[in-house]
């Protein structure tokens, strides 16, 4: 179970995501992900080993390490990244849900459902309207508050985003104050503002499609409130024919977008 | 997510470009990621390990190092290679929008058989072909900005034997001894030409793209 496990497990929720969840999920994947395990985790993977005390005390310089770096950058990071994909499950978990409902109805024979067979409720892309339409604008807006909090856990925890050359630390076994010289401090800097700047774009990213799904869901209501006087019946007969030839299309055209398939 | 996973998503990209783009994508993979993933990362790997400092002074080491490597080229690669394959997504997004479009042309009512929407490759013209052009002059820049950063950053390509450090705490001048400099700047000017490879094969695909789209031109006109 590693990043490429999340990457399988997401690419499926993006078949059911807007234009912007997918401009999201690549943002996530190729600046984020792929930049903390192909660049991040060198540059600090000898953090402890070369975080030097000017002391011969033995564990001061364990004493200070862990004074100063309660977490280390990259588990937060690694934390953030886990935590701020996670609510995309609930939108997945909801489409199963649904399809399962789907599946129970074509297979006690029910004659409403216009579905010619199981495989095509398996592949079918679903609109995001009514409940799920809730549960996706949670996932954003939890996603958002879990962008959020990191970032903020990040500042406290480090008085700011620069990571500095010298540490003083008094902490108990060292004598009086030792200097302690951090490892790569100035990589360590850039990589954190990077990494700060890619969060907030995809916060303004979520803030958007948030800001789309609302305005689409006002229009929507706008709508049905002007057409609903005028033609109930056909419009149900336009929408069963809009399902089947959506099943039709998404048989076809699943893989089209960005190389992640379900 | 790694190196594999974003070959997987620009192998897509491939289908969609000119002969020289998928010159381009091959020389990527093999000269650059592939060399940076098998060599460089090796030759890179004991960078501060055995940057040794002629001095006792603790610390001293630490900051001689973090002040002549801000970031390591290893890094710098790294980011490049992200930053000059990501314009190629663009041109995936806008096929894939395009096909989304003749999606809902389908449902409309428009007789589009749907194998061949599957399967169809799709001309480079009209609103693509900016994309496309947009893209590859995306790549130039950020080569460009790159190969910049790294001559201004580091004083050329050269990876000296020595270096003088005088960042506090270190007394006085301390001689600072780098590990394996001339197997780096081998690195450094072979990953340096191949980026200039590229950037000419980028400039040849512009130039091919501008010179066809006023060849169209001037039949339409003819």
């Amino acid at each position: 179970m590693d990043w490429g496990a999340l990457h399988t497990i997401l690419g499926g929720v993006n078949k059911h995501s807007t234009s912007i969840g997918k401009i999201w999920l690549t943002v996530l994947f190729i600046f984020r992900i792929m930049i903390l395990v192909v660049a991040a985790e060198r540059v600090w993977g000898d953090e402890q080993d070369d975080f030097i005390c000017n002391t011969l005390q033995p564990g001061c310089k364990n004493v200070c390490y862990d004074h100063f770096f309660p977490i280390s950058h990259i588990r937060l990071w690694a934390l953030q990244l886990i935590f701020v994909s996670t609510p995309a499950l609930l939108v997945a978990m909801h489409v199963a849900y649904r399809r399962h409902e789907k599946k129970r109805q074509f297979r006690k024979g029910d004659q409403k459902c216009e579905y010619k067979d199981i495989e095509e409720i398996r592949k079918q892309r679903f609109r995001i309207e009514g409940s799920l339409w809730w549960t996706y604008t949670s996932s954003i807006f939890f996603r958002l508050v879990f962008e959020a909090v990191f970032m903020y856990a990040f500042y406290f925890m480090y008085d700011g985003f620069r990571m500095p050359r010298l540490m003083k630390c008094n902490a108990w076994p060292c004598p009086n104050t030792v200097d302690c010289f951090v490892s790569r401090p100035t990589e360590k800097t850039v990589f954190t503002i990077f990494m700060i700047a890619v969060s907030s774009i995809c916060i303004l990213l979520n803030v958007a499609e948030l800001c789309y799904l609302l305005t689409k869901f006002f229009l929507r209501r706008s709508k049905k409130t002007g057409n609903s006087k005028h033609h109930p019946n056909h419009e149900n007969k336009e929408e069963t024919k809009q399902n089947e030839m959506n099943e039709l299309i998404s048989d076809s055209c699943q893989n089209t977008v960005i190389g992640f398939s379900s | 997510m790694d190196w594999g996973t974003l070959q997987a998503v620009l192998g897509g990209v491939n289908k969609h470009s000119t002969s020289i783009g998928k010159i381009w994508l091959t020389v990527l993979f093999i000269f650059r990621i592939m060399i940076l993933v098998v060599a460089a990362e090796r030759v890179w790997g004991d960078e501060q390990q055995d940057f040794v400092c002629n001095t006792l002074q603790p610390g001293c080491r630490n900051v001689c190092y973090d002040h002549f490597f801000p970031i390591s080229h290893i890094r710098l690669w790294a980011l490049q290679l992200i930053f000059v394959s990501t314009p190629a997504l663009l041109v995936a997004m806008h096929v894939a929008y395009r096909r989304h479009e003749k999606k809902r042309r389908f449902r409309n009512g428009e007789k589009i058989d749907i194998e061949e929407l599957k399967n169809e490759k799709i001309h480079i013209r009209g609103p693509l072909w900016w994309t496309y052009t947009s893209s590859i002059f995306f790549r130039i820049v950020f080569e460009a900005v790159f190969m910049y950063v790294f001559y201004y950053m580091y004083d050329g390509y050269q990876m000296p034997r020595l270096v003088k450090c005088n960042a506090w705490p270190c007394p006085n001048i301390v001689d600072c001894f780098v590990s394996r400099p001339t197997e780096k700047t081998t690195f450094t000017i072979f990953m340096l030409a191949v980026s200039g490879i590229c950037m000419m094969l980028n400039l040849a695909e512009l130039c091919y793209l501008v010179i066809k789209i006023c060849m169209k031109e001037s039949r339409k006109t003819t």
